[in-house]
């Protein structure tokens, strides 16, 4: 288990939005499909995606996930910033690839 | 400085807004067998990637304000969700229609076409006729209307040119 706060302090990815920093994750789910994060990631868990849009926070939202860290380079768009403000989500940024955030955060959530 | 102007500004586009709200959801009941049906109507237009997600928000809301379990609205809310992004992507528009029972969810996707070519190709899983466009944004990886079914206690399709037609029943006591 992870607080939000810690992907900012701990594994230093760049905050573009995080309303509550003390909220709680368990998991994590990698993919870019959206209809396979839909229908397999787990309540709670934090996204990590190349998918910088607002439709990525629909989805998040409706499946009780908390965070997404977009990879790549990749930054939101001021309209997906806005949506998870609304559904308080917290969206992170980095350089790194899927690969490299998916092993560091089974490795901060004790997975590994 | 703010003046009135900016004020009215501000206060006309939140009119609009709200507006907009109201005009995408319509609420009715409904009598079935001498039961009283919340049911509520959502239109969906084509290509609205804007406001996809917003029924399916809705609806996950309503069932939570009645104490539905979890798996349960996340069971719904996947149903709706994959339902209301296949008319945003594929359909020249349509609606969502969710009737609240005792026991379940029955969620109601109808478009005006063009219509499934082939129903038994769409309903596998990896099969799409989405465009490059639509897959660069994550969608149309051909798993939408598995994962529908798969959540359903209940499921039907039917397609013609003239539009498709889904049903997915959602019971409040299923464990899936």
């Amino acid at each position: 288990m992870l607080k939000v706060g810690q992907l900012e302090t701990e594994l230093g990815y760049t905050v573009f939005t995080m309303m509550e920093p003390d909220a709680t994750t368990t998991d994590g789910y990698t993919s870019d499909l959206l209809s396979d994060v839909m229908g397999n990631a787990a309540e709670g868990s934090t996204l990590i995606t190349i998918q910088a849009h607002k439709n990525t926070v629909a989805v998040a939202s409706l499946i009780g996930m908390r965070a997404i860290i977009l990879c790549n380079g990749r930054t939101p768009t001021e309209d997906m910033v806005g949506a998870a403000m609304k559904e308080h989500i917290a969206i992170f940024g980095t350089d790194e690839s899927q690969f490299t955030v998916s092993y560091r955060l089974a490795k901060a959530l004790g997975k590994v | 400085m703010v003046t009135t102007r900016d004020i009215t500004t501000r206060l006309l586009l939140e009119i609009n807004h709200e507006v907009e709200h109201l005009e995408r959801m319509n609420r009715s009941t409904k009598v079935t067998d001498g039961l009283e049906r919340d049911v509520h109507t959502f239109a969906i237009l084509k290509h609205d990637f804007e406001n996809a997600g917003f029924a399916s928000t809705e609806i996950k809301k309503r069932l939570k304000q009645s104490g539905i379990a979890p798996a349960t609205i996340r069971r719904a809310a996947i149903a709706s969700y994959e339902l209301e992004m296949n008319i945003v992507v594929h359909s020249d528009g349509g609606r969502i229609t969710a009737e609240y029972g005792p026991d379940e969810v029955v969620i109601l996707s109808e478009d005006s076409g063009p219509g499934i070519e082939d129903v038994d190709k769409a309903m596998e899983q990896g099969f799409s006729t989405a465009n490059e466009w639509i897959r660069s944004l994550g969608f149309g990886a051909g798993m939408g209307l598995p994962n529908v079914k798969s959540v359903s206690d209940e499921f039907s399709i039917e397609s013609s040119a003239n539009g498709t037609t889904v049903r997915s029943v959602i019971g409040f006591d299923t464990v899936k």
